[in-house]
């Protein structure tokens, strides 16, 4: 190409340069393009696709973990069991099998260097109430572990065990009768029955005397006549009579097993 | 807050665009929007047609950000959709290219002006004119060359080698010089 000969030509092109640009096209094309960054702006972490199943989920684990934990909650963590006294909890004992909280500190210290933070301490309040309610229900526990270490021969540990027991349970570690408790509890039914047949008879005298309904003596009778009814309380006291005389039994077994240990403990 | 203070490639700017930047565009459109309607000015039958055209480029480069494969020639790549974006439109409303530009009024009946600028406004006219009466093939290519592109460039916006554009481009001028008489008495 000759640049000489071509020159004229574009200068007069270069003259035709001058166009206008119309404004209308300026706005529809910006208005697309805001448009279509908006689209194709990165969007925020709580917006991404997977956060609702990721919050689902976690809300799922932790609705879990209260369903868990709550039935170990049922009692109030801060309270002290009445059957306890502070003394036992509080003195090192060199009893170390039947003591549950001796038992479950080590197993929580190894599990907790492993957890996080939050899984350790929902596992710490979790152990916490279960530690709380092992020492509620303390008779049958202790009775569980003497007796383990009757059946491994371990008898100076059942020993201490059974000091230990004997300490918080003063009424039960002693040898009784296996159906004191029974017999106890038939004497307090018949007295019932002889309560109520007097009552009936009492009733019938009173109305023949003519007793006032609202003096002191009809109000006795009245109280004498709902205890004597309360079949609901009966049963309860009767369950608990059992109870007694399971664990009675079975103290006496270990108090018969132990009896040369604690011969010797007494000399 | 721009971190980058000098000025950024045409490449960087699509890239951010298509990251969701509107500024970014907005700046790739201010430095190419002339460019590219004077383009389709030129190369298209009337002035409505070519701001329709300039309107659909710019959605398709809008709409193509994405897939935008950044390689140094966004300028080609740009002027490439303009030219398919033409050819479609001439395609579907029937026009035969070298039927659709004639000639608005008959320039050469007024070259009885007396003065130089007249006498220059008027060749300018006579230039565009005969420019739109270009077969299509050696308009886009011409057009294409004054707007500053290279025979690559233009080979590769038109979709031929660039011995085939230069001659193109010499047919042009060839006929352009013979149409307009242009020689050094009258520029």
């Amino acid at each position: 190409m000759n640049e000489h000969e071509d020159r004229p030509l574009s200068e007069l092109y270069q003259q035709a340069e001058d166009v206008t640009y119309p404004s209308e096209l300026d706005d529809k094309i910006l208005a697309m393009a805001k448009l279509h960054a908006a689209e194709n702006q990165p969007k925020p972490w709580f917006q991404v696709q997977r956060f609702g199943a990721i919050a689902s989920a976690c809300v799922v684990v932790i609705a879990v973990s209260v369903i868990f934990i709550q039935p170990n909650t049922e009692l109030p963590l801060n309270e002290e069991p009445q059957a306890m006294s502070p003394s036992p909890r509080t003195e090192p004992s060199s009893f170390a099998a039947p003591s549950p909280e001796i038992m479950t500190r080590p197993i929580i210290s190894t599990r907790m260097k492993a957890m996080p933070a939050r899984q350790a301490a929902a596992k710490e309040t979790l152990q916490v109430a279960r530690s709380q309610e092992i020492i509620v229900a303390s008779p049958e526990y202790y009775l569980d572990s003497i007796e383990q270490l009757i059946e491994e021969n371990k008898l100076t540990a059942a020993l201490l065990g059974f000091n230990n027991f004997e300490r918080q349970y003063p009424q039960l570690a002693q040898f009784k009768k296996p159906d004191y408790a029974l017999t106890k509890l038939k004497k307090k039914t018949l007295s019932r029955e002889r309560a109520s047949e007097e009552f009936a008879a009492d009733r019938e005298l009173t109305h023949l005397m003519g007793v006032n309904a609202s003096s002191g003596f009809a109000d006795t009778l009245v109280e004498e006549s709902e205890f004597s009814t309360s079949s609901s309380a009966e049963l309860k006291m009767t369950d608990q009579a059992h109870q007694n005389v399971s664990l009675q039994a079975r103290v006496n077994a270990i108090i018969s097993v132990l009896t040369p240990l604690l011969n010797q403990q007494n000399e | 807050m721009r971190l980058f203070l000098g000025k950024r490639t045409d490449d960087s700017l699509m890239k951010a665009f298509a990251k969701g930047n509107a500024q970014a565009f907005n700046e790739l459109y201010a430095r190419h929007k002339d460019a590219v309607y004077r383009f389709l000015l030129r190369a298209s039958p009337s002035q409505s047609i070519a701001e329709d055209l300039a309107q659909e480029t710019w959605a398709a480069v809008i709409k193509r950000s994405g897939n935008y494969q950044s390689q140094g020639y966004f300028k080609t790549w740009l002027f490439t959709i303009a030219r398919h974006k033409l050819i479609d439109l001439l395609r579907s409303q029937n026009h035969r290219i070298n039927d659709a530009f004639q000639a608005e009024t008959d320039i050469d009946t007024l070259t009885n002006e007396s003065s130089d600028s007249a006498l220059s406004e008027l060749n300018v006219k006579r230039l565009l004119e005969k420019i739109k009466q270009l077969p299509s093939e050696q308009r886009e290519a011409f057009v294409l060359k004054e707007e500053g592109f290279s025979l690559l460039e233009i080979a590769s916006i038109t979709g031929t080698e660039p011995e085939t554009a230069k001659s193109r481009i010499r047919y042009a001028r060839t006929r352009l010089r013979n149409d307009l008489s242009i020689s050094k008495e009258v520029v």
